[in-house]
């Protein structure tokens, strides 16, 4: 019977590939794991388009194979291989906690396509190596998949015309400086508005700071507010001020804080290099197309992982069961 | 799964936006109406790695860490007192603001209210009353023989009276400024009050430097703009759709999770 099924294949060749498919199995499943791996290229890593299913049918010869695999004095062999079978578990496992995480930074990117000055985010993936067992030569390392980053889109959003006198985009990698209680953050324009003590503020009631760091006052008589590309702001009744505008030589170092402001510990520095656009609005940068897309491939990658795991615990389980079954 | 809250935060906050632009579009002959907009912003975000931390004790650093935001929540929804058209009624009692200021009425509890609607007409008693029937600030009574009233741009009202040479003047208009107009609380009715956030009004001569002027015969339109509108409203239905679709694969991923045994 067995023989009639393994084809050519002595017992004890059957065994030895059985072991070594299973590690294998932990290859494969590792190389399928990582989504994609931006700014690093592997030579070992496949084509992105490897559909799943090849890895399935690896995993399906292998279980038949530990399935008919009974013999007793092989078990401690066998057993090893189950355990490192449990790997393909894991790297499923680390691959669904990294799709998880993706998915909640595309919601978030989606729930803030209609926010201002919003930038879109991808998370960083890399391959976490691991060493196989000793012992077995055709094994290479295991390739677990953590998330090491978040890649800010940096790119300027469409701009939108409001009219709003107290709109204000920023057209290049500049900051406006908003004074909170927490300290100065900075923030990509937005819709401001006047406080009751004539201060230009967020809609978060905190003002933005003048070049001369103190918040910029508008006097109750000044209408007709302009704010000209070098942040000058003049009205009816003469020039009122100048907003600060500041550059930093890492944009990637600033963090969010919510409510479209950043914070950093760098130091920020005054620039000209940037416009203010008045009647303005810089719209969020997220392509709602790509987030769509990438919406279709986390759930795809999600199922495929899932197959994965539950093909490895298939494989457990019947060899556990055949194991059973011939030695009771 | 975050997901799932995320994408709610998104579907509430595109609901939001077009409650506003539904509002927007009933009120686009509303005299004037003030178009709103809701203004979004980005909850706050969960550092699972820092970013700047060190990777290794050769003093590398993590250049940019995992930050995951919560979603998005509505900043504010603000007021853009662009200037709406002005519209000829013939009307004498139709008054239109041109620039900056509120007229003044005295609100039923006595207390001062403020709107850009210059609808006006005149009560059994002669008075200068809004269509609720609130007496417009300063209170200025029409003879009953007059038989024409003029209202020139500072807001002087005057009448013909039949036998009288001279036109007898009843009154001067006056309009109140905020710093912040777009903290004036509105009651509904086309009239505001004013708030900590709107400032003190301040009441000055239409016509002169920060005020408008005053038109008479005119009726100020609502500055909503029929075709940004709708432009609005397909974007905000699209992007509920998309947020929608989150949670649907959001709920499929928990779904394979809950059936892998």
């Amino acid at each position: 019977m067995l023989t009639a099924i393994l084809g050519r294949h002595s017992k004890s060749t059957v065994k030895d590939r059985l072991t070594a498919g299973m590690g294998a199995a932990d290859r494969l499943a590792s190389r399928q794991i990582l989504p994609h791996t931006p700014q690093r290229a592997r030579k070992n890593q496949p084509p992105a388009t490897q559909p799943s299913y090849n890895l399935l049918f690896y995993i399906s010869i292998f279980m038949a194979r530990a399935v008919l695999d009974t013999s007793a004095s092989k078990g401690v062999r066998f057993v090893s291989g189950l355990r490192r079978m449990s790997n393909s578990i894991l790297i499923g496992l680390s691959q669904q906690t990294v799709l998880r995480q993706h998915m909640d930074i595309v919601a978030n990117n989606l729930a803030n396509l209609g926010t201002t000055s919003y930038k879109a985010e991808t998370p960083l993936f890399e391959d976490y190596l691991l060493d196989a067992e000793k012992g077995d030569a055709d094994e290479a390392t295991l390739h677990f998949v953590r998330d090491y980053g978040i890649f800010r889109d940096l790119g300027q959003g469409k701009f939108q015309t409001t009219d709003r006198p107290l709109d204000i985009a920023v057209n290049g990698m500049g900051y406006l400086v908003v004074e909170t209680g927490a300290g100065e953050r900075y923030m990509r324009g937005g819709s401001f508005r006047l406080d009751a003590d004539g201060q230009i503020v967020t809609p978060g009631g905190d003002p933005l700071l003048g070049d001369n760091g103190r918040p910029v006052r508008v006097d109750g008589n000044n209408t007709d507010l302009t704010i000209a590309k070098d942040g000058t702001i003049s009205g009816g009744a003469g020039i009122v001020g100048r907003l600060q505008v500041v550059e930093f030589d890492n944009d990637h170092a600033l963090r969010k804080a919510g409510e479209g402001l950043y914070t950093t510990d760098e130091i920020p520095q005054p620039t000209d290099r940037v416009e203010l656009l008045q009647g303005m609005l810089e719209s969020s940068n997220v392509e709602p197309i790509i987030e769509m897309t990438k919406l279709i491939q986390i759930s795809r990658a999600y199922a495929s992982a899932s197959k994965l795991m539950e093909a490895s615990g298939d494989l457990t389980r019947r060899a556990v069961q055949t194991l059973g079954r011939t030695q009771g | 799964m975050r997901a799932l809250s995320i994408a709610a935060t998104g579907m509430l906050a595109q609901q939001l936006n077009v409650e506003v632009i539904s509002n927007n579009i009933a009120n686009m002959n509303t005299t004037g109406f003030k178009r709103q907009r809701a203004e979004f912003q980005d909850l706050l975000y969960q550092s699972i790695e820092r970013s700047g931390v060190a990777s290794s004790d050769q003093g590398t650093i993590v250049p940019s860490g995992v930050q995951v935001g919560v979603g998005v929540k509505t900043g504010a929804v603000y007021r853009i007192s662009e200037q709406g058209n002005l519209v000829s009624t013939e009307n004498q009692y139709d008054m239109a603001i041109e620039g900056r200021g509120y007229f003044r009425v005295t609100l039923p509890d006595g207390s001062e209210g403020y709107t850009r609607s210059g609808s006006f007409g005149v009560s059994p008693s002669g008075q200068l009353v809004t269509p609720e029937g609130y007496v417009v600030q300063p209170g200025i009574t029409v003879p009953q023989n007059a038989v024409d009233v003029s209202i020139n741009a500072q807001g002087v009202v005057e009448a013909i009276i039949p036998g009288q040479v001279a036109p007898q003047q009843l009154g001067q208009l006056d309009l109140a400024i905020f710093f912040n107009p777009g903290g004036l609380q509105p009651l509904g009715d086309n009239l505001f009050v004013e708030t900590a956030a709107s400032g003190a009004a301040q009441v000055g001569t239409p016509g002169s430097s920060g005020y408008g002027s005053i038109n008479q015969g005119f009726l100020e339109t609502s500055n909503v703009n029929s075709v940004s509108e709708i432009t609005s409203l397909i974007t905000a239905q699209r992007a509920y759709e998309m947020n929608a679709k989150v949670i649907s694969t959001s709920d499929e991923m928990l779904s394979v999770t809950s059936n892998l045994r």
